[in-house]
């Protein structure tokens, strides 16, 4: 059976199943936002999945695994990822490959490798140096535009897009950082020599 | 120093472009920018809506999701009665165009 057509896909898993496991897993801790995409509401990587799924958008299991992988890696679950993924490829009834061809698609291919979702860095960075506040209020709202957009050039697969896009958000993160690092140093001045604002 | 100046901050050319969008009701980051029309920056425009907040030229709050719905909801941001008073005394001094959205 195709993928997209619904029920039981041609990889071997029940999608709707799937679908509230992979969910349930996310809902733990994802930082992503709503889009849309389409017409459809899609609101992260996960949903991206399941409207390509839908559509007959992705092309084979790879992609598919790179999706998953991507996903529960980006949701915090590289530590438990050997019980979690060792998981999810019987799930999915994937079958075992050779050594050789593993590395290879590892460490060449970089297929079904793990990865986290973008901007986790700038996200890890912005947690540690920034203030809760401005961290809730600039950091974590610009890692949220990055990820929609990203979400948005993979379903249009659009991958250079989306390597651009990667790229760019890593830019406007350095403009962010230096615009609220001048804006502070110029206030502390004020405060210095003026006075605190009225 | 006028009057204006005493009573209210300055507002710069970016917080007034800010302002006048949000007036046309509640907005999110990336949709400011798409409206602004290369006004802002994607990069920076969240530096000055923090800063808008922390003067007490805007609020914000969380969007609703549906309960089934993964993932964090975007911040929209809308203008507080001060911003208003503020963005309408700079206008009566003459001292800012009035901005997009705001009508008298």
């Amino acid at each position: 059976m195709k993928v997209g057509e619904g029920g039981e896909s041609r990889i071997g898993f029940d999608e709707r199943q799937l679908e509230e496991q992979v969910r349930y897993l996310l809902s733990l801790r994802l930082k992503t936002q709503p889009s849309l995409v389409n017409g459809a509401l899609v609101r992260d990587h996960l949903d991206a999945l399941l409207v390509a799924l839908r559509n007959g958008k992705l092309r084979d299991e790879h992609e598919f695994d790179a999706f998953i992988y991507d996903r529960l890696a980006g949701a915090g679950y590289e530590q438990s990822a050997g019980a979690g993924l060792l998981g999810k490829r019987m799930l999915f009834g994937k079958p075992q490959r050779a050594a050789w061809r593993r590395f290879v698609d590892t460490f060449v291919l970089r297929r079904g490798r793990i990865v986290r979702a973008p901007g986790h860095l700038m996200d890890a960075v912005a947690e540690f140096f920034a203030s809760p506040e401005t961290y809730k209020h600039v950091f974590q709202e610009l890692i949220g535009d990055l990820r929609e957009e990203y979400s948005r050039a993979l379903f249009d697969e659009r991958k250079w897009k989306a390597r651009w896009i990667r790229f760019a958000y890593v830019c406007r993160f350095g403009a962010s950082v230096w615009q609220h690092g001048i804006g502070t140093l110029v206030q502390g001045f004020v405060r210095m020599f003026v006075g605190p604002p009225k | 120093m006028s009057r204006v100046e005493e009573v209210f901050p300055r507002i710069s050319p970016k917080e007034w472009l800010i302002l006048g969008l949000l007036i046309g009701g509640e907005r999110y980051g990336l949709e400011l920018v798409e409206l602004s029309e290369g006004k802002l920056a994607k990069g920076t425009v969240y530096v000055t809506l923090n800063r808008m907040r922390l003067k007490g030229l805007v609020e914000s709050r969380l969007e609703e999701l549906p309960p089934d719905a993964t993932g964090l909801p975007r911040r929209l941001y809308r203008p507080t009665g001060y911003g208003q008073r503020v963005t309408r005394a700079w206008e009566l001094a003459g001292a800012q165009p009035a901005p997009s959205g705001v009508s008298g």
